[in-house]
């Protein structure tokens, strides 16, 4: 809009209407109604104070974003930590362990047969542990040798059981081994852990000094 | 709790019974430009509006009086008009003439108002009002300023709007075309259409 040339516009006029203009104005004396302006008035007032109310402060206005920040910022932060590294066979547990709850289908699988792995490790040590003292004690190896040799079984084979399952249980052969050493080092225990072997494998042949002996006081 | 309650009722009823307007208000801002009045306006001082208002509320007003039959529907279309400005004030850009801005307003007001209904014919025998001269010139400046406003109420709708946008607005060319939507060209047509007619009616008359 060109407002700045008003007098050129001025001469733009019709020469005469100026002559009406001024004739215009000279008797141009009517006003509106006082009610009117009171309520013209009125309504401007109240709009700025409306506005005025409703003017909220710069923290009001980037409430919201900062609400959404804080919200995103603590979401990402769960995310981080339900975050699960893979565990090294060293991490896993020797008993079954419960799986992490937020782990996927195919890394339970892969933690699962990891932990299978380890226990069968650990089966192999274990019945390494339990056959070697009885080679020594076969060789002729010290009373004291054999003592710890039998501690030593008891121990493994008392926590075989509750600790493995039972694809990791000793095998039967090597069990029946533990029983009979037990039972030619007078061990009372011989019986209750024959009766577990029986319950365990209920149709495995059984030597014949277990089968004689396992009627009696347990005395050879 | 109670001393609060009758505290806040009382603070309404002095709110509304307080002062009202005050027209004519604020000499200190007299000279200040409108431009500067509604923006300032806008920021959220009435007072400045209050200052604005005065100034304009007897062009405005007779530019919908010219326009309309009756007072009423003129304090009607009037009241309307300072609405939508109220309305509108935090659009208003201070590089834009106040007053050109403010009969646009007005002209696109009386649009609507014509668009509604049938046009009215303007009043063209309202009373002059009194002045200090002498009987006789009075009388004779009565008859004059009479036979004006009829013949602006015979013309053509928009020859009459774009003459009263002159008369009573003070609008320069290019505002009057901006304020009608139209180009400059035609606004200073019809001003030129309006302005013959008129000369012809008032020489008639004198003969």
């Amino acid at each position: 809009m060109n407002t700045g040339n008003r007098h050129d516009n001025d001469r733009d006029f019709p020469e005469d209407l100026d002559d009406l203009a001024r004739q215009w104005q000279t008797r141009a004396a009517e006003q509106p109604p006082a009610q009117v302006d009171h309520a013209v008035l009125r309504a401007a007032r109240a709009a700025v104070d409306h506005g005025a109310t409703r003017a909220w402060p710069w923290t009001h206005r980037w409430s919201g974003w900062l609400a959404t920040g804080a919200v995103a910022a603590v979401a990402v932060t769960l995310l981080l930590n339900l975050q699960v590294e893979p565990p090294t066979p060293a991490d896993l547990p020797h008993s079954a362990a419960p799986p992490a709850p937020a782990a996927s289908p195919e890394r339970s699988a892969a933690l699962s047969a990891v932990s299978e792995r380890e226990q069968d490790r650990q089966a192999a040590k274990t019945l390494h542990a339990s056959e070697a003292p009885d080679r020594a004690s076969v060789q002729g190896d010290t009373p004291q040798s054999a003592d710890i040799t039998l501690e030593e079984r008891a121990e493994t084979f008392e926590a075989a059981p509750l600790s493995r399952a039972s694809a990791t249980a000793p095998s039967p052969e090597a069990w029946l081994e533990h029983i009979q050493a037990l039972q030619d080092a007078l061990d009372p225990a011989w019986r209750d852990e024959l009766a577990r072997f029986q319950a365990r494998w209920p149709d495995h042949p059984l030597p014949e000094t277990l089968t004689e002996n396992s009627d009696g006081d347990g005395t050879p | 709790m109670r001393r609060a309650r009758v505290l806040t009722g009382m603070t309404a009823l002095i709110t509304a019974l307080g002062p009202g307007p005050r027209v004519g208000y604020a000499p200190r801002m007299r000279e200040e430009a409108d431009e500067g009045l509604m923006s300032r306006y806008a920021a959220g001082d009435a007072r400045a509006f209050e200052a604005l208002y005065d100034r304009w509320r007897g062009p405005l007003y007779r530019y919908f009086l010219r326009h309309v039959s009756t007072d009423g529907t003129a304090a009607d279309l009037y009241q309307g008009c300072w609405e939508k400005v109220i309305n509108a004030r935090t659009r208003y850009r201070p590089e834009i003439p106040f007053r050109a801005w403010l009969f646009r307003v007005a002209h696109n007001h009386l649009v609507d108002h014509y668009r509604k209904g049938k046009p009215e014919i303007p009043l063209d025998a309202e009373p002059v009002a009194a002045s200090d001269d002498a009987p006789e010139q009075r009388m004779e400046e009565d008859q004059r300023t009479r036979r004006l406003r009829a013949a602006v109420a015979a013309l053509p709708e928009e020859q009459r709007d774009a003459v009263l946008l002159k008369l009573e607005g003070g609008l320069a060319l290019d505002d009057i075309a901006s304020a009608m939507g139209v180009g400059r060209e035609t606004a200073k047509s019809r001003l030129r259409y309006a302005t013959r007619k008129l000369k012809e009616v008032l020489a008639d008359e004198h003969r």
